[in-house]
C-alpha cells in the first residue's frame, strides 16, 4: 500500500513536470508582416548567408538574427511565390525541415529571399531589406567526410573523423582515436566512382608500432598495409618511400591503384604569429598496387634533388599532379617552395612520361600545394602560400583555380580571406568545393561550400549548416580535411578498429625504422 | 540505527571532508567545465558509461564551492551506504548498519590518498541502487529474473559501463547462495566479464573504456595517488564489497543469527527498562557510541593514511591560482621534509614562481631546496613533447606570466587537449588570443565559458568588454602582457631557456621576470660569468642595491679571479657578502676534499641557503630531516 501511494506520488510529480514544459501550449507571435516599417538596410545574421548560392540538397539554413529586438519573425520566400513563416521570441531561427525540403526542390535555379521583421522594445515591428539568396540547380555531394578535433599540437587525445549528411544535420562518427589510445588518423580518402574503397592512415599514440599503416577499405574488405615492406624491385627502393609510411594520397579513378607521399615530416612552432609549421626535410612519391599489393615508384615522383608531395589524379588517370620543391636546411624554410607539375602515366603498361611543369613557384613567387582537378577534368583547385607544404598553418593561404585547358589561373576573390583557406575537395558533379577556411577568427576552421559555375567562378561561400546555428559560436574545436562523396562510408567503427589494431599486416610488415614513427598532426 | 545516529555519523564525515580533506582541493585534480548543453551532453550520451561521467561531471564542478563539494561527497557515501544496508536486508534479512558502513570507510581512505572519488561513487550509487532493483524481482521465478537481470544489466552498463560487474556479482552470488540457481548465478557472474568485453565490439571501444569507472584513469599528476597499490586495492574492495558480504553473511547463515539475536535483545531491553535507574542513564547514553566509534576509526584511518604531501600541493596550486604566493611559500613549507615530492621540479617550479612574484627570487632562492637544473625555472625540457605530455598546463601558465604568449598558447593547447576544458586554461587562452589579436577566437572560448554555471559571469562581463573594444586596451592583465610579448619571429624557442629569456630581454628591458629567471638559470647552472655580463641590466630596475644572491655569485666569480674584468659600474659588493664568505671559506678549509659529505652535513645549517653552499656542493637539499632552513 505504502509503495502504491509513493509510486503514486511519483508518477503524478513526473506527468505534472512534463505537463508544465511540453504540454501548456506557447502563445504565437502575432506579426503583419506588411505593416511593419521599413529598415533601410539588410539585417546581419549569423552565420553569414547571403548572397550566397546554395546547394539544391543542403539542410535548412538555421541562423541567428543578430539584431536587438524582442521577438522575431521571417517570412522565407521562394521565386514560385511560396513563402515560410518562422516567428521566434528569441533571434534564433530555426525552419522546418520539410518545408524547407519541399520548397527548395520545386525552386531549382531561383532566388529564395528571407524578410526578416524584428520587434522593438516599443513593440513596434521593423521589417529590414531582404535578403536573396540563390539556389542552385545542381545537389552537392550528399556526403561530407572531415576530421574534427582541437587545435592540436603534439598531444591527441581525442580526435575523430565524421560523416555528415548535408541534407540533415546527422553526423556520424567513422573513427575515433580513443580506439587507437591517442594515435593519429588521418588522411582519409575515397576512391572517385568506386564507393565500396577508402583508406585512412593511422599512427598510434604510444608504444604499439604495429598499429601503423594504411587501412584500405576495397570490395567489403578491409586489410591494413605498411607500404615500406611492400617495396618492390631496386628501383623502387629508393628515396623516403621504404622509409617513411604513406601520407596524402590519392586512389587513381580505377580503383586499383592508390599515389601516396612517404614523407620524412617534423613539426615546429614560431615565436610570433601562427604558432604551428610543417618542415618537410624529404618526400617522395609512389603508386600502391591494391591487386598486386606493391610498391612502385620511378625517378619522376622520387627525385633525389627534389621534394615531390601531394599526389592527385587527372579523371582520365593519364596524369599524375604533385608538388615538388627543391630541398632545403630547416633554417631555410621559408625559402622551400613548391611548384605544380604533372606526369603522365599509363596504367595498363604502368609507363611514366616526363615531368612537365605546370606552374612555377618562380612565376608566382608563392607554393603551391594541394592540388584536386575537378571530376569533369576542367579545373584544377589548389593553394598558393607564403612558403612550405602545410598552408593549413599558414595565414596567407587562399585557393586558386587553373583552368586546365587555357592554363591560366586566377584567386577565387569571394572564397579567399585574409586568413588560412585549405583543405579542399570537389563535389562529383564539379560545380561545389568544400574546403576548410578560418576566416571567422583564424584559430578554428569550418566548413564551406561554394558553387564554382562554368566559367571558373566561385561565388560567395556558405559555412556546413548546423541545427543549432549558434553551434559555431561556442564549437572550440577545427575542422580540416574535408571530403565529398556521394555514397556513406564503406566500413566504420570497429570494422576499421579491428584491422587497425591488428598487427596482421597484409604482406608483411616493416619493423625498426625509428624516423617512420614520426606521427606529427599531418592530415 | 536510529536517524539520529545516521545523522551524526554524516555530520562526521561532512566536516572531516569540509575541514580535513578540503574537498575545494579536489578541483584542483579536475576542473573540467560542465556546460549545460546539449553537444555537451551528446557525447556522454553516446558511450557506456558516459552518464556516470555526465553526471560525474558536474558533481565534480560542485567541488569548486568549498561546502558544496563536501556535501556531495557526503551526500553520495550516504546514499552508497544505504544501498548497502538495503541490498544485505532485502537479499538475507540481514539488518547490519554497522557492515553498510565499511564502504563509507573504504572511500575516506580514498580521500585521505586524495583519489578523486566522484566518478568511483556516483557509479557505485548506480549500480548498487540497481542491484537493489533486481531484488524486488526476488520472488518471481526463474524466467522473470532472468529477464530483469538482462535489463538491468543493459542499463547498468550503458550508465556505468565498467562499474556494471558490481551488480553481476552481486546478482551472481545471491543467485548462487541465496536461491541456489547456479545457471543464472553463473551467467550473471560470467556477465561481469563478457559484458565489458562486447562492449568493446558492439561500441567500437578499447579494454579500458569499455571497462571505464574500474580504473583510475586521471591524468592530473596530484590525482594520482601515493600509493597505487593500496588504492586500487581499496577500489578493488569496494566493488567487490557487497557481492562478498552476501556471500559471507549467506555461508555463515549469519542472517538467521542476527534475527535471533535481534529477537532476544529485544527481551533484553524490556528486562532492562523494567531494572535499575543506571543501566537506563546507560541506555539513553548508548547513541554515543556507534558514531564514538566511527570517530575512532576516521581517527586511525587519517593518521595511517592522510597524504599530507599531496595536501599541500594541492594547496600551493590553489593558492599560486588565485595568487597568494605567499601561502605557496608557506605551504612549501609544510611538505613533510621526507617526502620525495619536495624535491620533484613541479613542486620547486612552483616555490620559485612564489618567491619571484613576492619579491624574493634574488635573495632568498637557496633557502628553499634546488636542483642544479634550471627547469625548475619554467619547466623548459630538452625536448617539447616531455613538456607537452608532462607539464603543460604549468608551462602554459609561467610563459604567459614571462611573455612569451605563443608558447603559453602552444602548452594551452596541449593542456586543454590532455585535461579537458578548465577553466583557467580557457581564460588564458581568451587573454591569449586578445593579445594576438583574435578577438574571434577569444569569443569562441567566452560563449564556451558562457554556458557553465561557475564562469559564466566572468565570461559575459569579458565578452561586454571585448564587444567594446576588441583589444581590450583598459584590461590591466591584456596591458601588463603586451608590453612583454616578443616581437622578433624565431622558431623552436621553447626548449632553450636561456634564449627565451634573452629574447624577452631584448622585446624589452624592463621585463623583471625575464631578467630575474634569467639571472636565476645563470645561479643554477652555475654560469656566473654570465650572470655577471649581465648584471648591467640591474640599471633598469629599481633595485636598492644588488640582490644577495648576486652578490654570492660575484664573489665566487672573484674567488676563480675572473671577476677584476668585471665593470659594476655604480653596483657595489656589500662587506656582510663578504664576511660570509670568508666564514664559509673557513669552514670549509677544516674539510679535506674527500669528507664533502661531512662538509655538506656541517656546512648545511650556517650556510645552506647562501649560494656559496649552493655553488660548491651542487645543491642545497637537506641532508637529514632534522635539519631545517632557518
Amino acid at each position: 500500500m505504502k509503495k502504491a501511494v509513493l509510486a503514486g506520488i511519483g508518477i503524478t510529480t513526473v506527468a505534472c513536470l512534463l505537463g508544465a514544459f511540453l504540454g501548456v501550449p506557447k502563445s504565437r507571435i502575432p506579426v503583419d508582416f506588411l505593416a511593419a516599417s521599413n529598415t533601410n538596410r539588410v539585417a546581419r545574421i549569423c552565420p553569414d548567408y547571403r548572397g550566397i548560392v546554395i546547394p539544391s540538397n543542403i539542410a535548412p539554413l538555421n541562423f541567428v538574427v543578430d539584431e536587438p529586438g524582442t521577438a522575431y519573425g521571417v517570412r522565407i520566400r521562394f521565386q514560385g511565390g511560396s513563402t515560410i513563416d518562422i516567428t521566434s521570441r528569441t533571434n534564433r531561427i530555426v525552419i522546418p525541415s520539410r518545408q524547407w525540403r519541399e520548397l527548395v526542390d520545386s525552386n531549382l535555379g531561383c532566388d529564395l529571399s528571407f524578410h526578416i521583421h524584428v520587434r522593438g522594445e516599443n513593440g513596434e515591428w521593423s521589417r529590414f531589406q531582404p535578403i536573396v539568396n540563390k539556389i542552385a540547380e545542381v545537389p552537392v555531394d550528399r556526403y561530407l567526410f572531415y576530421r574534427l578535433m582541437k587545435p592540436i599540437y603534439i598531444v591527441r587525445v581525442n580526435l575523430a573523423i565524421c560523416q555528415r549528411d548535408v541534407e540533415t544535420y546527422e553526423e556520424t562518427t567513422i573513427l575515433t582515436n580513443r580506439t587507437s589510445q591517442g594515435g593519429c588518423i588521418n588522411c582519409h580518402s575515397f576512391a572517385p566512382n568506386h564507393p565500396d574503397r577508402m583508406i585512412v592512415q593511422c599512427r598510434p599514440g604510444s608504444g604499439k608500432s604495429f598499429w601503423n599503416g594504411m587501412t584500405v577499405v576495397r570490395d567489403n574488405e578491409v586489410t591494413k598495409v605498411d607500404t615500406r615492406a611492400l617495396v618492390k624491385g631496386p628501383v623502387s627502393n629508393r628515396g623516403r618511400v621504404p622509409h617513411s609510411l604513406a601520407a596524402y594520397s590519392a586512389w587513381h579513378p580505377n580503383g586499383r591503384l592508390i599515389a601516396f607521399s612517404a614523407n620524412d615530416i617534423s613539426q615546429f612552432f614560431h615565436a610570433v604569429g601562427e604558432n604551428r609549421d610543417v618542415f618537410d626535410a624529404e618526400s617522395d612519391l609512389a603508386i600502391y598496387d591494391t591487386e598486386a599489393n606493391t610498391v612502385t615508384t620511378v625517378p619522376q615522383i622520387s627525385a633525389v634533388d627534389r621534394l615531390e608531395t601531394f599526389p592527385a589524379w587527372s579523371p582520365d588517370g593519364e596524369f599524375l599532379y604533385f608538388c615538388s620543391a627543391e630541398p632545403r636546411p630547416q633554417d631555410h624554410f621559408r625559402e622551400v617552395k613548391y611548384d605544380l607539375a604533372r606526369v603522365s602515366y599509363n596504367p595498363e603498361s604502368a609507363e611514366w612520361g616526363q615531368v612537365e611543369l605546370v606552374l612555377s613557384a618562380a612565376d608566382t613567387g608563392m607554393s603551391m600545394t594541394e592540388p584536386r582537378v575537378s571530376p569533369d577534368g576542367r579545373w584544377l583547385l589548389f593553394c598558393m602560400s607564403e612558403y612550405g607544404s602545410f598552408p593549413a598553418y599558414q595565414p596567407s593561404s587562399d585557393l586558386y583555380l587553373l583552368d586546365l585547358k587555357s592554363g591560366e589561373y586566377h584567386s577565387l576573390d569571394e572564397v579567399n580571406s585574409p586568413l588560412c583557406e585549405s583543405w579542399h575537395s570537389w563535389s562529383s558533379n564539379s560545380r561545389w568545393i568544400a574546403f576548410a577556411s578560418k576566416c571567422r577568427d583564424g584559430v578554428f576552421a569550418r566548413i564551406y561550400f561554394s558553387y564554382v559555375d562554368e566559367t571558373g567562378h566561385a561565388h560567395k561561400p556558405l559555412v556546413l549548416p548546423q541545427e543549432d546555428p549558434t553551434y559555431y559560436d561556442r564549437l572550440t574545436k577545427t575542422y580540416n580535411v574535408p571530403e565529398l562523396a556521394v555514397t556513406p562510408a564503406p566500413a566504420r567503427g570497429s570494422e576499421l578498429t579491428t584491422v587497425m589494431r591488428s598487427a596482421d599486416f597484409r604482406g608483411g610488415r616493416k619493423v625498426g625504422d625509428a624516423s617512420s614513427m614520426q606521427s606529427i598532426e599531418v592530415p | 540505527m536510529v536517524a539520529v545516529q545516521w545523522l551524526t555519523l554524516l555530520a562526521i564525515f561532512y566536516f572531516y571532508v569540509l575541514l580535513r580533506i578540503e574537498s575545494h582541493l579536489l578541483y584542483h585534480q579536475d576542473s573540467s567545465l560542465f556546460l549545460f548543453t546539449s553537444e555537451f551532453l551528446e557525447p556522454f550520451a553516446k558511450r557506456p558509461g558516459g552518464m556516470v561521467a555526465y553526471l560525474s561531471a558536474f558533481f565534480s564542478a560542485t567541488m569548486a564551492i568549498h561546502w558544496l563539494g563536501s556535501a556531495v561527497l557526503t551526500l553520495l557515501t550516504a546514499l552508497i551506504v544505504l544501498a548497502t544496508h538495503q541490498l544485505l536486508r532485502s537479499s538475507v534479512g540481514a539488518d547490519l548498519p554497522w557492515l553498510a558502513v565499511v564502504p563509507a570507510f573504504a572511500l575516506l581512505m580514498l580521500l585521505c590518498q586524495y583519489v578523486h572519488v566522484v566518478e568511483l561513487s556516483v557509479g557505485l550509487v548506480v549500480v548498487l541502487w540497481l542491484a537493489r532493483a533486481y531484488l524486488l524481482f526476488k520472488n518471481q521465478q526463474l524466467v522473470g529474473r532472468l529477464i530483469a537481470f538482462v535489463g538491468l544489466s543493459v542499463i547498468a552498463y550503458y550508465l556505468a559501463a565498467g562499474m556494471y560487474v558490481v551488480l553481476a556479482c552481486f546478482c551472481g552470488v545471491y543467485e548462487l547462495a541465496v536461491k541456489r540457481q547456479f545457471l543464472l548465478g553463473l551467467l550473471a557472474v560470467s556477465c561481469a566479464v563478457m559484458v565489458p568485453l562486447a562492449g568493446t565490439r558492439w561500441f567500437d571501444l578499447s579494454l579500458g573504456d569499455a571497462c571505464a569507472g574500474l580504473v583510475l584513469q586521471s591524468t592530473h599528476w596530484l590525482a594520482v595517488p601515493t600509493h597505487r597499490w593500496l588504492a586500487f586495492g581499496i577500489r578493488v574492495a569496494l566493488f567487490l564489497f557487497s557481492p562478498m558480504s552476501l556471500a559471507v553473511l549467506v555461508w555463515r547463515g549469519r542472517a538467521a543469527r542476527q534475527a535471533k539475536k535481534r529477537t532476544s535483545s529485544a527481551h533484553d531491553n524490556d528486562a532492562s527498562s523494567a531494572g535499575a535507574g543506571l543501566e537506563r542513564t546507560f541506555e539513553r547514553l548508548r547513541w554515543v557510541v556507534p558514531p564514538l566509534a566511527f570517530a575512532i576509526l576516521l581517527l586511525a584511518i587519517d593518521i595511517a593514511l592522510f597524504d599530507t604531501a599531496t595536501k599541500c600541493l594541492l594547496r600551493m596550486v590553489c593558492c599560486a591560482q588565485n595568487r597568494r604566493w605567499e601561502d605557496v611559500l608557506t605551504w612549501s613549507e609544510r611538505i613533510p621534509r621526507s617526502d620525495a615530492v619536495l624535491h620533484d621540479i613541479r613542486t620547486e617550479f612552483q616555490v620559485n614562481r612564489a618567491l619571484y612574484f613576492t619579491g624574493q627570487l634574488p635573495d632568498r632562492m637557496f633557502a628553499y631546496p634546488q636542483i642544479p637544473d634550471s627547469q625548475t625555472l619554467a619547466l623548459v625540457a630538452n625536448n617539447v613533447v616531455d613538456m607537452a605530455r608532462a607539464t603543460p598546463r604549468q608551462c602554459s601558465e609561467i610563459f604567459f606570466e614571462l611573455g612569451r604568449i605563443n608558447e603559453s598558447e602552444h602548452m594551452a593547447s596541449e593542456a586543454l587537449e590532455i585535461y579537458g576544458d578548465w577553466p583557467c586554461l580557457l581564460e588564458r587562452l581568451v587573454y591569449i588570443n586578445v593579445l594576438k589579436g583574435r578577438p574571434g577566437a577569444a569569443r569562441r572560448f567566452l560563449s564556451l565559458m558562457e554556458c557553465s554555471l561557475l564562469n559564466r559571469d566572468w565570461a559575459r562581463q569579458i565578452g561586454r568588454l571585448l564587444a567594446e573594444d576588441a583589444t581590450l586596451s583598459n584590461d590591466p592583465i591584456i596591458t601588463s602582457h603586451r608590453d612583454l610579448m616578443v616581437r622578433r619571429d624565431s622558431i623552436g624557442d621553447a626548449i632553450d631557456q636561456e634564449g627565451m629569456l634573452l629574447q624577452l630581454l631584448e622585446a624589452n628591458p624592463r621585463n623583471q621576470m625575464a631578467f630575474e629567471y634569467l639571472m636565476a638559470h645563470y645561479l643554477l647552472t652555475r654560469q656566473i660569468d654570465k650572470l655577471a655580463a649581465n648584471l648591467h641590466r640591474l640599471d633598469d630596475f629599481d633595485y636598492p642595491c644588488i640582490p644577495r644572491h648576486y652578490e654570492e655569485a660575484l664573489l665566487m666569480l672573484q674567488e676563480t679571479g675572473e671577476a677584476e674584468r668585471l665593470d659594476l659600474g655604480k653596483w657595489r659588493v656589500r662587506q656582510v657578502a663578504r664576511e660570509r664568505l670568508d666564514a664559509f671559506k673557513a669552514n670549509l678549509s677544516r674539510f679535506p676534499p674527500h669528507r664533502t659529505a661531512e662538509a655538506y652535513r656541517t656546512l648545511y645549517a650556517d650556510f645552506g641557503e647562501s649560494y656559496y653552499f649552493f655553488f660548491v656542493f651542487g645543491g642545497n637539499g637537506e641532508p637529514t630531516g632534522s635539519l631545517r632552513f632557518k
